[in-house]
């Protein structure tokens, strides 16, 4: 008993240490090391909480792959990009700015991270691992009518804007539902930045706090499973997007032997079976996507 | 005599052996007809047993029926299922959502063919989701899922069952619809094959098994069965033939004997019904196999073997030893009893089988047991893998089960406490779940002392009895906690009206006691009259048919309880059929809810109905109701009243009118819940908003929607729309500010004046133009006379944005609201910056004139005389010259004689220094001479100058022009700077205006000789140089006035030819001049101006003029 107390003593003071040590590190850092933290954001099925998770298993695979055990660093939206990189950082549409200094706490994000171009600014991004998009989201109560599908991407996006004069649409600050994103103040709507994690958007439109959410496709997949009556998709507001692991600029190495790791797992179908587990509705709306590249 | 007696000793000695051949022959008799009387009562025990084995195959697939269509009752009410219509009701595309509520579907279909699972196969061959026209919307398998499927032709709603149908592939299906709220939305079918059923449920069947439904042949066990061809089956399946009723009644039939069949054993007919399904099961069975019975007369012929056989042994025992004869008779006895054994030993395995039995038996000393393969098989291993032991079968057991199963086996087996072995436990499966086991055994052999040797039983796979009594324990736990705590008043009522349960809600409100209600008639309980309450809770009995229209449950009856103390109470009763597990019905809840609040309400209601509907009628808008097929279900007088008027004007009827007017509305009420449109007829338009709310909630209405005419406000905000076009297009500048001169609103005119954007006015303050050339009077007499409410007018110099002037002439009107309240003011402003410049034009050109007409006035009178003056210094000049020579003479001789004066004289001589005068006065001639001159020239110049022109061009000489301007101006230059002529003098004469061109050389002269002073650096000794030169340019005549002043600053450059700028102090310069300067030489004769500066050394000033100029140019 007394050993395994001091075991676990070691671990969290070992853990404390590399969780607190200031410099990103590269894979030579992380193999001498001996642990790879993976940074998430509960989210969807890509981190779900309890220790599953798309990502969650794609980064156990790549620690193995690399040699390594696998630490996963839980963190929040605001703060995921700081952990990574060490910066404070602040968008402002396409543009970031650096505000302070922060802790590194992890060596990658995975946690369905969509690729925009603001991120990529601060960040390096793996090859995209995830099609996403953006989708407008309502209770059954909302006076918000789904759109009839045009045929066409951009034409669905302006039918759907167009129905959103004085109409209240949470967001999320700092993610990829930030309304600022997609210019929803232009077609009139009221936007608010929903203070809880994402994962509480759907419940949130169900509940009645706002006409209607933005939530991206896997999320919205997710809902729709989980509350089948409860909620209504109304439409687009953006073209596909796609999410990516995440990586520090100074991270060269590491990104390259994920990039390995990723095809191997793609051309084996190793990753296609765990998309299958966590997003099985995926393939039908985004058949190409994971096609073999 | 010995012969008789001999003959008799040989007759009656023969007497025992006939005897004893009567008795055998008797005996064999008996045996022969006991022999019959058993084979027939074995083949009747035999046909029994095969078709209460049909029975029960029969059952099993009833209640396997029973099981499937609780799973499709299942399936259709499931969030994932219901979820899917509900959100294809909401309007999801399948592009945006729908498609992932069909793939959950089919992953719930999957998970549910996973869990239902017959042995190693999957129970269900098919699942499909169809909506309400039979299109399949999802299924499993995904693939080859068939488009569409026949959908049931009718279905009751309120009471909707499972439809089992059979179909040409061997499969039965069940098909159970999807309500949602009440409405079809879609069917759950799911298809079982029928060789799966046959073969996981019932076994390989002896015989041929044929499975008929609705007299259709379904299924056959085996292809090509002798049956198929006989004509007793198509006799069976007529579709006229009436049975299973006939048919039950000779469930046996007479054996059927194929003509020419190399096997010509006859068959017998086994026929039941699947309980509660129009499915039937025919078993065809070798009629030997059933009765096992031996040609009667092959049976008599042994019989008359063993008879004479018998009649010699006999004779022989007789003859030999009766103990022999006994023995024999043993042997026998013992034979038969063996063979008996040995049938009953058949018979008991071939139930085992057909019942698919596990048995054992278990060799108690020394623990070893034999299982059959049935046993290992209901635990998923082959017979091989099973340790025979019991510790192997304790092993298997349930821990939980353990105890209990021990102590009734020792109970049974060791001490003989009871007859038989009978326990329910559980074993373990080779796959890790658990099965039900119904076994039973009893000890078959024991020693002397009672210690059992060996035991044998059997075990039963009860596993689904279980679970379905685990759930029907827990449905009726489920039940009885709702009843109990069902709020309202719960109340089960027998088939014969008598009261079997009620929840304690009841008792509370009635103030019974749950004991004093039991068994009880309902109709206690009620106020009403015993022959409603009775044909209320009997409403499914057949008398009650036409009252009830067969209805299988009762909603909202409205009956009135009355309590233990007889108070009333006024209830809403549901009434809905209670069923045992066959389906039978067995009485009914009543579920009654307290309605005496809500009759209460329902009065207000009433009352309030009125008031609102007068409500409704005394909108002054326009108010309808209307169906999903756009019918006007009400409307109010407001509407009616537009309809009237327009109608009127439209020369429609009022149903014409409306129908069009509906028409309009049913085009855009499904997309636009509010929306303004017009009508029009005979060239008068009628413009109408509505604003549609849906209300589907209320039965029959889908839409209340208000009608406003706003015709007229149409009209006036076309007007306004005219109005604020003129503005917006009107040249002059409006602003609008409210009173405390904060701008609110500016005209595209405004931002075109004033080089601001429209954000940079909006809010602001108009002191954004000011020049600071305009007196603080006239602002303050401005905002003096609009806070006043009057208008005001005047010209205010404000400035643009790039800082250039601009010359305005302002209204400022104050604008009232409603009560005569200042709100706001407009100003109307009007740029007038070159009407201004032309007036100062005009009147410095009047101004001009007047000074050029006074200055050629002036000349002139000077000039006369300056002429008699000049003549008369002329004459001076000569006369003293004389006047010298002559006193030169005298004043010689007066040295040369001397005494010629007077003393007196001489004295003046030398006074007036007459040398002196001598010498200066010639001098002093000289130069009123020289000043007369400059006069002249002076005043000749100014003639020239001055000039009036003629408003036509003249051809002029342009040197000569700018030699009298360099003298007129002469103060304005000499003290700063020399002037540097270079004058081409073969200049062309040139044609211009020749007063306006005199102007522009002074403007640069004056300009250039101020430009040399601002530097500061000219002196006496170190004048600046204005030079002006003229030289031909082919047609062109060009003019040079150069400086060395200090030059035009780079960012000045452009703003120097307009008006009113000027980098001169304040009085010195009007910002004129220049401006002046370009409109002479550019507008009015065709010419150019321009200029080179370079900062800190001097500016160029060029023009260039025509020689032969347009002839139609403007000339003011």
């Amino acid at each position: 008993m007394k050993s395994k107390f001091a075991a676990l003593l070691f671990f969290v003071f070992a853990s404390a240490c590399m969780i607190g040590h200031a410099a990103a590190r590269d894979l030579a850092d992380i193999k001498k090391a001996g642990v790879l933290r993976h940074l998430g954001v509960p989210y969807a099925n890509f981190v779900t909480g309890d220790g599953q998770g798309l990502d969650v298993e794609v980064m156990q695979l790549f620690a193995k792959e690399i040699g390594v055990k696998y630490l996963y660093v839980k963190t929040s939206w605001k703060d995921v990009i700081p952990d990574l990189t060490g910066k404070q950082v602040e968008s402002d549409g396409d543009n970031v700015k650096i505000t302070g200094e922060a802790p590194i706490r992890g060596d990658v994000i995975a946690n369905g991270l969509t690729i925009l171009p603001w991120r990529q600014k601060v960040l390096d991004f793996s090859a995209p691992t995830f099609p996403t998009q953006v989708w407008l989201v309502a209770g059954p109560q909302s006076s918000i009518k789904p759109i009839v599908p045009s045929g066409s991407i951009d034409g669905d996006i302006a039918a759907m804007k167009r129905s959103l004069a004085g109409k209240k649409i949470l967001g999320k600050n700092k993610t990829c539902l930030d309304p600022k994103l997609y210019f929803l103040e232009d077609a009139n709507a009221v936007t608010s930045l929903f203070e809880g994690d994402l994962n509480e958007l759907a419940p949130a439109v169900i509940s009645g706090v706002a006409d209607a959410t933005l939530l991206d496709v896997p999320d919205a997949l997710v809902a729709l499973d989980k509350w089948p009556d409860q909620i209504k998709i109304l439409g687009p507001i953006s073209r596909q997007q796609e999410m990516a692991v995440a990586f520090s600029k100074d991270m060269p190495e590491l990104r390259q032997a994920f990039a390995v790791f990723l095809k191997k797992i793609w051309q084996d179908g190793t990753y296609t079976a765990m998309v299958t587990k966590y997003y099985p509705d995926v393939f039908g709306y985004y058949p190409d996507f994971f096609t073999l590249k | 005599m010995n012969q008789p007696q001999q003959h008799n000793r040989k007759i009656f000695g023969n007497i025992p052996y006939v005897a004893a051949l009567v008795c055998f022959a008797a005996l064999i008799c008996g045996l022969l007809t006991v022999n019959y009387i058993s084979q027939r009562s074995l083949q009747r025990a035999n046909i029994q047993r095969v078709q209460q084995n049909l029975k029960e195959r029969a059952l099993t697939i009833s209640y396997f029926f029973s099981e499937r269509q609780k799973d499709v009752r299942e399936l259709a009410s499931s969030k994932v299922v219901t979820g899917f219509f509900a959100n294809r009701a909401l309007g999801m595309s399948m592009t945006y959502g729908l498609q992932a509520s069909l793939n959950n579907i089919a992953r719930l279909f999957e998970r549910r063919v996973d869990i239902s699972r017959l042995g190693t196969k999957a129970l269900y061959s098919r699942l499909i989701l169809l909506d309400s026209n039979g299109q399949a919307l999802s299924g499993w398998p995904a693939l080859d899922l068939p488009e569409y499927q026949s959908i049931p032709e009718e279905i009751d709603l309120k009471g909707a069952e499972v439809i089992v149908d059979s179909d040409a592939g061997g499969s039965v299906f069940f098909t159970y619809p999807v309500l949602i709220n009440d409405k079809l939305e879609g069917y759950i079918r799911v298809w079982v094959n029928y060789r799966d059923l046959v073969d996981s449920l019932l076994g390989q069947p002896h015989g041929g098994l044929f499975i008929t439904d609705h007299k259709r042949l379904v299924f056959q066990s085996q292809q090509d069965h002798l049956l198929l061809k006989s004509n007793i089956l198509s006799e069976l399946l007529r579709t006229d033939a009436k049975w299973p009723l006939e048919l039950s009644s000779k469930a046996i039939f007479e054996p059927v004997v194929e003509p020419g069949q190399k096997d010509d054993t006859p068959y017998l007919l086994f026929f039941t019904n699947v309980p509660g399904y129009e499915i039937d099961l025919f078993l065809a069975e070798q009629s030997s196999v059933i009765t096992k019975s031996h040609s009667f007369y092959l049976f008599m012929v042994i019989l008359a073997i063993l008879s004479m056989g018998g009649f010699l042994v006999v004779v022989a025992m007789l003859r030999a030893n009766s103990k022999n004869l006994v023995l024999e008779t043993s042997l026998v006895e013992a034979h038969k009893r063996e063979k008996e054994v040995a049938e009953k030993k058949e018979e008991l395995e071939l139930i085992i089988e057909g019942t698919r039995l596990g048995t054992w038996s278990w060799n108690i000393p020394s623990g070893k047991v034999s299982f059959n393969e049935r046993w290992t098989q209901m635990l998923g291993y082959e017979l091989e893998e099973i340790d025979g032991t019991v510790d192997t079968w304790k092993a298997l057991m349930h821990p939980d089960d353990l105890e209990m199963v021990m102590e009734k086996v020792q109970a049974h087996l060791l001490q003989g406490e009871t007859s038989i072995y009978i326990a329910e436990h559980r074993l373990r499966h080779k796959s890790g779940k658990w099965i039900w086991i119904y076994a039973t055994g009893k000890v078959l052999k024991r020693d002397s002392a009672g210690k059992p040797l060996l035991a044998i039983g059997i075990h039963l796979d009860v596993t689904a009895r279980k679970e379905a009594q685990q759930e029907l324990a827990k449905a009726k736990d489920e039940a009885d906690t709702i009843i109990r705590n069902f709020l309202d008043t719960l109340i089960v009522v027998q088939r014969n009206l008598l009261i079997a349960r009620v929840n304690p809600a009841t008792c509370q409100l009635l103030g019974y006691e749950e004991s004093e209600l039991i068994g009880k008639p309902i109709t206690m309980l009620f106020h009403d009259p015993y022959d409603l309450v009775k044909s209320v809770f009997s409403f499914y009995e057949e008398s009650q048919k036409d009252v009830f229209n067969g209805r299988t449950e009762l909603r909202n009856i409205e009956l009135s309880y009355q309590t233990k103390d007889g108070s009333l109470l006024p209830m809403s009763v549901n009434i809905s059929l209670l069923k045992d597990e066959a389906g039978l019905i067995v009485g009914v809840i009543a579920g009654a809810k307290d309605i005496s609040h809500l009759k209460k309400a329902m009065d207000t209601v009433a009352s309030q109905k009125e008031y609102i509907e007068h409500l409704f009628d005394v909108v002054p808008q326009g108010l309808i109701t209307l169906t999903q097929s756009m019918e006007i279900i009400g409307s109010n007088r407001a509407f009616n009243e537009t309809i009237r008027t327009w109608s009127a004007l439209f020369n429609l009827t009022e149903q014409g009118f409306r129908s069009e007017l509906l028409g309009k509305l049913q085009t855009s009420l499904k997309d636009k819940p509010q929306y303004v449109f017009t009508l029009s007829h005979n060239n008068i338009s009628a413009s109408f908003k509505y604003h549609a709310t849906s209300v589907s909630t209320l039965a029959g209405i889908e839409y209340v929607v208000a009608i406003s005419d706003i015709t007229n406000e149409r009209k006036d905000a076309a007007a306004r729309k005219l109005l604020a076009t003129v503005i917006e297009q009107t040249a002059d500048a409006v602003v609008l500010t409210d009173i405390d001169g904060t701008i609110r609103y500016v005209n595209p005119a405004t931002i075109s004046h004033t080089g601001y954007s429209e954000d940079e006015l909006i809010g602001t303050n108009p002191r954004i133009f000011q020049s600071g050339l305009t007196p603080v009077a006239v602002y303050k007499n401005l905002w003096r006379t609009i806070l006043s409410g009057r208008i005001w007018s005047g010209q205010i110099s404000n400035r643009k944005k790039n800082g250039s002037l601009i010359e305005e002439n302002m209204t400022i009107s104050p604008v009232r609201n409603e009560d005569g309240d200042l709100t706001h003011f407009v100003a109307i402003r009007r740029d007038i910056t070159a009407t201004v410049l032309l007036q100062r034009q005009l009147l410095q050109a009047q101004k001009l004139e007047a000074i050029g007409q006074l200055a050629a006035g002036i000349a002139h009178e000077i000039n006369t005389p300056m002429q008699y003056v000049q003549n008369n210094v002329s004459f001076f000049e000569r006369a003293f010259g004389d006047f010298s020579l002559l006193l030169t003479d005298y004043l010689q001789l007066q040295d040369a004689q001397g005494a010629l004066l007077t003393e007196e004289a001489r004295s003046h001589l030398k006074d007036i220094d007459v040398e002196f005068l001598m010498a200066e006065i010639p001098d002093s001639i000289a130069e009123i001479q020289e000043g007369i001159a400059r006069v002249v020239k002076i005043i000749s110049a100014m003639k020239v100058f001055s000039h009036p022109g003629s408003g036509e061009k003249i051809a002029i000489d342009l040197n000569r022009a700018l030699e009298s301007t360099i003298v007129v101006t002469t103060n304005e230059w000499k003290y700063v700077a020399e002037m540097v002529t270079d004058l081409d003098p073969d200049l062309p004469m040139v044609p211009c205006l020749s007063d306006q061109l005199n102007q522009v050389m002074l403007n640069l002269i004056v300009n250039s000789a101020n430009a040399i002073e601002a530097t500061g650096a000219s002196c006496p000794d170190n004048p600046g140089r204005i030079s002006i030169s003229t030289r031909q340019d082919n047609d062109w005549v060009e003019i040079r006035v150069s400086d060395t002043g200090g030059g035009i600053p780079e960012a000045l450059r452009n703003k120097v030819f307009e008006p009113f700028f000027t980098t001169k102090e304040v009085g010195k310069g009007t910002g004129q001049g220049l401006a002046i300067s370009h409109d002479v030489v550019v507008i009015k004769h065709g010419g150019t101006i321009d200029f080179i500066s370079d900062p800190g050394k001097g500016t160029t000033f060029i023009i260039r003029l025509p020689l032969n100029p347009v002839n139609n140019e403007v000339i003011l």
